[in-house]
């Protein structure tokens, strides 16, 4: 089942800024490694899943990985060849909303060199700039 | 004890966001020093010479000497750094000067030493709970950071705060001695969720608003 809320309050939103920093969710919480946005995007449940089964993989299912963005805004979209108008489209897919600093993933339990391995596969899945963390130190950087 | 550094720094005679924001842009970091029975003074610290000191070091609770303007150089605990997200560098200090004789409270990290049994021979998953410890003891015993050894955990076995290699005449454990420190739990036994090539059926969240009108309209109905 993709990522998404299970209740909400109303379907459709309207596109909100994402101007700033990322003020909460940015320091390594629960994890030894991270991987932390530099730059702003809509990431979407699809690109947070393949991230998932990424790091899964990379670390022979061993370990922990804590998903710390969810997807909470939905984003519509209208059937191809349809004339403007006629309302709002359909939901297409979700996203979460990531600023700069933001802590996407966080893993443990794993040797550095596969942590990193792991978070670096899953960077790759992201269409932003990122690096990966160790507490108290910044790793690598990814673009 | 970590070795004793001197740190030079300025006061500040302005105060706030501003202020501190155009004394980081010239490499400056804004800091206060406090302490019992003392007046708060809120100077800055050549950034760079922080970040040097830093370095040097693996945790950052240490003492330093610091001497402010042409003043005599006083002994001063490093409490606590803020450093930027996004950067890693420091943007706030926190300095608390210490008496000799007076116990503090600092924060010191945790560090593990060791692979445990339950890692090594059943496959768990060592998991740090706490990441770092807060202690009371004196300026002079002032760490760096707590190592414990982990390597006789196994699966299902836990080590708590009171188990920290800290002599009891020197440190006091804050907090509850009894809460975890670190576990090993056992292997997840997971399947993927969803098999590769399979679409994954998109399901609809439940919607609040429209559930309501829904119980509304009930409502109203058997009345009519």
């Amino acid at each position: 089942m993709p990522l998404m809320p299970k209740r909400v309050k109303y379907r459709k939103f309207q596109r909100c800024s994402l101007k700033g920093r990322a003020q909460a969710g940015n320091r390594i919480s629960f994890g030894e490694f991270a991987l932390q946005a530099l730059e702003r995007a809509w990431v979407t449940n699809v690109q947070i899943e393949a991230c998932r089964v990424a790091i899964t993989r990379a670390m022979s299912r061993k370990g922990k990985i804590w998903i710390r963005i969810f997807p909470d805004q939905s984003r519509t979209k209208k059937p191809l060849e349809t004339r403007m108008g006629k309302g709002k489209g359909a939901v297409d897919h979700w996203v979460a909303g990531v600023r700069p600093g933001r802590i996407l993933f966080e893993v443990d339990g794993v040797p550095p060199a596969v942590a990193t391995e792991a978070l670096r596969l899953a960077a790759a899945k992201l269409p932003i700039a990122t690096r990966i963390l160790q507490r108290h130190h910044a790793v690598g950087r990814s673009a | 004890m970590a070795e004793v550094e001197l740190l030079k720094a300025e006061v500040r005679p302005q105060t706030g966001t501003g202020e501190a924001r155009r004394l980081r842009s010239r490499g400056r970091v804004p800091a206060v020093l406090y302490g019992h029975g003392v007046a708060p003074r809120h100077i800055h610290l050549d950034g760079h010479q922080l970040e040097v000191m830093l370095s040097h070091h693996v945790g950052e609770v240490m003492m330093v000497q610091m001497q402010i303007g042409d003043e005599k150089p006083v002994t001063v605990l490093i409490k606590e750094v803020q450093h930027d997200p996004l950067t890693d560098r420091p943007i706030h200090v926190d300095l608390l000067v210490v008496k000799s004789g007076e116990r503090v409270k600092i924060k010191v990290p945790v560090e593990l030493a060791g692979e445990p049994v339950g890692v090594r021979e059943q496959g768990g998953v060592l998991e740090q709970l706490q990441h770092e410890v807060e202690i009371e003891c004196l300026p002079e015993d002032v760490l760096e950071f707590v190592r414990v050894d982990v390597s006789g955990l196994g699966v299902d076995e836990h080590i708590t705060l009171g188990d920290l290699p800290l002599p009891s005449d020197r440190y006091r454990i804050m907090g509850d001695r009894s809460a975890a420190l670190a576990t090993v739990v056992p292997p997840r036994v997971t399947e993927e969720v969803a098999a590769e090539g399979e679409a994954a059926v998109p399901e609809e969240p439940e919607v609040i608003s429209e559930k309501k009108a829904e119980e509304r309209s009930a409502e109203e109905t058997p009345g009519d």
